[in-house]
């Protein structure tokens, strides 16, 4: 129905017509779910006792659909064989979560499900891609089945309890009898009824798939180690066999008086081998059973963190309207309604008039609005608010009929006549009273009663909406918050000890541009360390990213744009680019950029620099500590005599490695970079509490004073939750030691904790993969980043509704500020470093304006729509032409309070391939981030377009950076198999 | 299965072949794809067979299982993203519930199985064949009966209407 807007009863008959012919002459009959629905239904009982394993198996009747049967029977292996082992090998009984994982690819024909998902199962043309992993959760006991719509299912088994046979066996071979049985054409191996289960077990269990099935075998994590144990179990029972044999023979032996030394000490070794077969077999199970549960734990995780995704989506989206609604009702006038007595009642003529104007139908004067508010109107005036006061006036108690009455309220209204006359405002109010002097008294005080009401009661009203709605609006934030929180922990816990950390990104939807927010106001960020990721994940794991891991704006920060630099005494220039939006036909997008002031080559502050560095065990790889080394050592050559340089390094113990030396000394700087050895675990804590306090010893105060964090971010041993080290951070910077974060290696890269704690520390996060980026980060820019030109960098943007019907910011979601934070100096915020560029993409939809609209000539003969409005003196017609408006804050490095900065932007309607190269490159890094990360928004982007863009707008690009990225596109667009 | 689970079981059954058509038709009209229909009208039942015990007449139980159904159909559309307008969805309602009502579905398939013999130009006949039988896309239509495919959408729109006036006037006969 969302697909056509505007449905009237003329189109839904129509439709049903439609139906009817499709169903009459196309055969679009509706199918026969019976089956499925009571399979479906039987596997949404809860659990009762034990597992309850209702399994059916048939086979489809074409036996060009056989293959729907294997990968049916796939799925059942897969899922019996976590099935089998949670209740059979170790006897867990009663699971509360019981989840079973299968992935079936399923060719042409529909797929027949028992189970719905919580997940859209992703589609493509030729096949379906199910992922079961939600089924059988919590309370719900996974029940097999597969079936046809127009077979019963062939196989019923088990209802009550796992049937023994099943146990038995480690429930594989189970399974494939039932194949086997329901289908011949699966039936190619030895079946069940060549002998028990148990002799059917040994003989090559995972090779008795037919041909069709082994071809698209589910790839199960587990099924190495099912075969490894399936093998073993069958050479220890053939040695058990021999041993079972050898020793008859040696009973034999024996009895005729022969020497069976030797028989004997070959039983012995049997012994042995087989001894070790179980242990081995023990081994192997406990290590499947382990990883079964962290599967299970991992599965019921991912289903949660679904789950608070889609709450936070919705909660996010109420928060938006309830912050629209409450501006709109800020904004919108709420002068009570105009109400004015007419004609009074007398006794003569008991029926008074009363004209009433809306105060909102003078502004905009619609019919609708109008009848609802006289009828609410109406409805006032008989309510019990108007006529309880009418009740409590003395003379009107006093009453007889009012004394009599059992429900004075009700008895008042039963006579009570409101009528609105022809003419809309005014209101005919008339009381059937036993003597002309009573209905008009009484006529009266419902009329006098209402004004008072209506006086009181319009400001009182609106204000405790709005105190409600802000109370609500408050409540919710607060569980943005929570859920936030949440998702981060879940992710973390999800990622369990090993495993990159990375902290969800929900992509900020479109904002209508209403009240307060028509603002958008986030911190700056100069960070790359996502880029550096994405490329390590692309060329060197050559994998695609996790969504989380791509953060789109430190995507596009990772390159060199050519904007000014500030002529003027402002520590940087901004510079803001509107054309068309390449994705999104229609929309526009806004590039906000920022260049920071460069320091002159002969700047000679002198830096105070303490590096601390991880050298525990699991730095000890080529891409880690070796990859630090060599940067520092390039950095070493860079620093001038009067700088100063310590190296802190941190294991299990911390340590101080090198004392603040003057940068003159470089050989020994080198020297210490030079016996740094990786070993022991890590105690972040302990050592950045001791690189801060060398930093404060030595502290600069005419210069830079900083702590370089290098790490892969394994802070596992002492307090390393990230809310301490937050603190101790966060403290630090206010003391003016600032933070820099570089990031190292893969494996447990934390990368949320350490995107946190540069936040935290005014600092910067850098992800080094590569030779070529230690080069990039710790020779041409840590300079830039060292010396911080401004800190607590806000920009708001006031979204000029006229224009913009919805803006949409594109990355930095983790940056975004609360609009009256953009005032508050309290507020940290992003910095600045010399030489630094900052630039932020804006989507918009523009609204239909008269200025979208193509140009004519000004019609001579007749008033136009803009000209029937009071004509906008000059300069509101100018400020109404206005796009946009940008602010910025930013302090000194040193300073605390803000300064603003304030330049309105207009759109010039410019086509985006006009726009500046750096406008295009940057706009293409954008859209490849979105596509990575595939976002909703991403449009009509994909890796070839964003491709075509950027290799048209690779510009000078000195370093080489952006015909890398044409490479990394290029890798993702193989990878992704587009 | 126990006793009490069988008959539980039978009863469902009983329901779903009462109930399924309808249910899936109406998913359909509401704007579901058939695949997206099958997966509804089973989750229906389900949401059926999970909730109290009540004793139902026929048109009580469709009736609730018409309601089930469009709120499974409007959490699925906010699952994809779409929120759907409630305004039309009632108008749809009462336009269902008339051309719905006791069996009228099958009487009206009937009389529009009728109609298509007597009141529909072979012309349109065909255009109707192609559409709906072989699936064939407006432009293949045009191209075979010379027309313009703008031409072929009002054609067959105003064959719908033709028909729709032709079943109305059998139904009520």
């Amino acid at each position: 129905m969302s697909d056509s807007p505007e449905l009237n009863t003329d189109d839904l008959q129509d439709r049903l017509v439609d139906q009817m012919l499709g169903e009459l002459v196309g055969k679009q009959t509706p199918p026969d779910l019976t089956d499925r629905v009571l399979v479906a239904a039987d596997a949404s009982r809860p659990i009762d006792g034990q597992v309850e394993f209702a399994a059916r198996l048939a086979s489809r009747r074409s036996t060009g659909r056989i293959f729907m049967v294997a990968a049916s029977v796939a799925l059942l292996l897969t899922a019996a064989v976590v099935a089998g082992l949670q209740t059979h090998w170790f006897g867990l009984r009663k699971p509360k979560v019981f989840v079973a994982t299968a992935w079936v690819r399923i060719e042409e024909e529909k797929p027949y499900i028992a189970y719905r998902l919580d997940k859209e199962p992703e589609e493509s043309k030729q096949s379906k891609l199910i992922d079961l992993t939600t089924m059988g959760r919590a309370k719900h006991a996974p029940r097999l089945s597969v079936g046809t719509e127009t077979e019963p299912s062939g196989v019923v088994v088990g209802t009550q309890g796992i049937p023994p046979e099943f146990l038995q066996s480690d429930g594989i071979e189970y399974f494939d009898r039932l194949a086997a049985q329901a289908s011949p054409a699966y039936a190619g191996q030895p079946s069940a009824e060549s002998g028990t289960l148990h002799e059917y077990m040994p003989t090559q269990p995972h090779k008795s798939d037919p041909p069709e099935f082994a071809a698209e075998t589910i790839n199960h994590p587990l099924s190495a180690l099912r075969n490894r144990i399936a093998d073993s179990e069958l050479r220890r029972e053939l040695l058990e066999a021999q041993q079972e044999a050898e020793r008859d023979v040696i009973e034999r032996d024996r009895a005729e008086g022969k020497d069976v030394a030797d028989q004997v000490a070959k039983v012995h070794r049997m012994e042995g081998q087989i001894a070790n077969h179980r242990t081995k077999e023990t081994l192997l199970k406990d290590r499947m059973f382990r990883q079964l549960k962290d599967q299970a734990r991992a599965d019921e995780k991912q289903a949660e963190v679904n789950l608070q995704k889609s709450e936070l989506a919705r909660e996010m989206h109420v928060y938006n309207v309830i912050t629209n609604r409450v501006a709109r009702m800020r904004t919108e006038s709420r002068a009570p309604a105009r109400v004015a007595p007419l004609k009074e009642a007398t006794p003569e003529d008991a029926t008074a008039a009363v004209s009433v104007a809306d105060p909102k139908s003078e502004q905009a004067p619609k019919r609708g609005r109008r009848s609802q508010f006289v009828e609410t109107q109406t409805a006032l005036i008989r309510s019990p608010l108007v006529l309880e006061r009418v009740a409590a006036q003395p003379e009107i108690a006093a009453l007889p009929e009012i004394q009599a009455a059992k429900n004075p309220v009700g008895w008042l209204a039963s006579r009570l006549s409101v009528r609105k006359t022809d003419n809309d405002d005014v209101f005919r109010i008339q009381f059937a009273g036993s003597t002309p002097e009573v209905a008009a008294q009484i006529t009266n005080a419902v009329v006098e009663a209402y004004f008072k009401v209506q006086a009181v009661d319009e400001v009182y009203r609106t204000q405790r909406v709005l105190e409600l709605l802000e109370e609500e609006r408050a409540r919710r934030q607060v569980r943005i918050a929570q859920l936030q929180a949440n998702l981060v922990n879940l992710n973390a816990e999800k990622e369990g000890a090993g495993g990159d950390r990375y902290e969800p990104i929900i992509d900020i939807p479109f904002i209508e541009p209403k009240g307060e927010a028509a603002l958008s106001t986030f911190s700056i960020d100069v960070d790359t360390a996502s880029y550096a990721n994405v490329r390590q994940y692309l060329m060197q794991q050559g994998v695609l990213p996790p969504p989380a891991a791509v953060r789109v704006e430190e995507l596009v920060n990772y390159f060199d744009y050519d904007y000014a630099g500030p002529t003027d005494e402002t520590p940087f220039a901004s510079h803001v680019e509107v054309a068309g939006c390449p994705w999104k036909q229609g929309h526009r997008l806004v590039r906000v950029a920022l260049k920071g002031k460069e320091v002159a080559a002969d700047d000679d502050r002198p830096s105070n620099l303490v590096f601390l560095i991880d050298v525990s065990g699991s730095m000890n790889d080529p891409v880690k500590l070796p990859l630090l080394k060599d940067g520092m050592k390039l950095l070493a050559q860079q620093v001038k005599n009067n700088d100063r340089v310590s190296i802190v390094v941190y294991a299990g113990q911390e340590g101080l490695a090198l004392e603040s030396t003057p940068g003159s000394q470089r050989e020994q700087i080198r020297a210490v970079l030079d016996d740094l050895q990786p070993g022991g675990s890590t105690n972040g804590e302990g050592g950045i509490r001791l690189a801060y306090k060398i930093a404060r010893d030595n502290f600069l105060a005419e210069g830079v004073n900083r702590v370089i964090l290098c790490t892969d971010g394994d802070f596992n041993v002492g307090v390393s939750d990230t809310e301490s080290l937050k603190q101790i951070v966060a403290q630090q910077a206010k003391s003016g030691v600032f933070l820099t974060v570089l990031g190292f290696g893969r494996g447990n890269l934390n990368d949320a904790m350490m995107e946190t704690i540069s936040n935290r520390g005014n600092g910067n996060y850098y992800y080094i993969d590569s030779q070529a980026e230690a080069r990039k980060v710790f020779v041409d820019q840590l300079r830039g980043t060292l010396v911080t030109i401004a800190k607590d960098v806000k920009i708001q943007i006031e979204f000029n509704p006229n224009h913009v019907k919805a803006y949409r910011l594109i990355g930095y979601e983790n940056r975004i500020m609360a609009a009256e934070d953009f005032n508050d100096d309290k507020k940290d915020a992003g910095e600045i470093g010399a030489g630094h560029t900052v630039t932020a993409f804006y989507e918009i939809v523009s609204a239909d304006t008269p200025a979208q609209r193509p140009q004519v000539d000004a019609l001579k003969y007749q008033p136009n729509a803009s000209q029937e409005r009071a004509e906008p003196a000059g300069d509101e017609q100018a400020i109404e032409a206005e796009l946009l408006t940008l602010k910025l804050r930013y302090k000194d490095p040193d300073g605390e309070t803000s300064k603003l900065l304030e330049f309105p932007v207009v759109d010039r309607g410019g086509r985006f391939a006009r726009a500046s190269r750096d406008f295009q490159f940057g706009a293409a890094v954008a859209s490849f981030g979105m596509v990575l990360r595939g976002s909703a928004h991403r449009g009509d982007a994909t890796f070839d377009a964003v491709r075509e863009i950027a290799a048209n707008a690779l510009g000078e690009d000195s370093h080489g950076y952006r015909a890398e990225f044409l490479q990394l596109v290029e890798r993702a667009r193989k990878l992704s198999g587009k | 299965m126990t006793t009490a689970m069988t008959e539980q079981s039978d009863e469902l059954a009983f329901l779903v072949r009462e109930h399924q058509a309808t249910v899936w038709r109406y998913l359909r009209f509401l704007g579901c794809e058939a695949n997206e229909a099958d997966d509804l009208t089973q989750e229906t039942f389900v949401v059926l067979f999970q909730s109290a015990e009540a004793d139902r007449t026929s048109t009580q139980t469709a009736a609730f299982l018409r309601g089930i159904a469009r709120n499974r159909l409007l959490m699925l559309r906010r699952r994809q993203g779409h929120e759907p307008s409630t305004v039309e969805w009632d108008l749809a309602e009462q336009v269902w519930t008339q051309a719905t009502a006791d069996g009228h579905w099958q009487d009206s398939l009937d009389a529009l199985a009728d109609c298509l013999e007597t009141a529909v130009q072979p012309r349109v006949r065909r255009a109707i064949d192609m559409h709906y039988t072989d699936r064939a896309s407006r432009e293949e239509i045009a191209r075979e009966l010379e027309l313009s495919p703008e031409g072929v959408k009002t054609m067959l729109r105003r064959a719908r209407s033709a028909l729709r006036e032709c079943v109305e006037r059998k139904v009520e006969r």
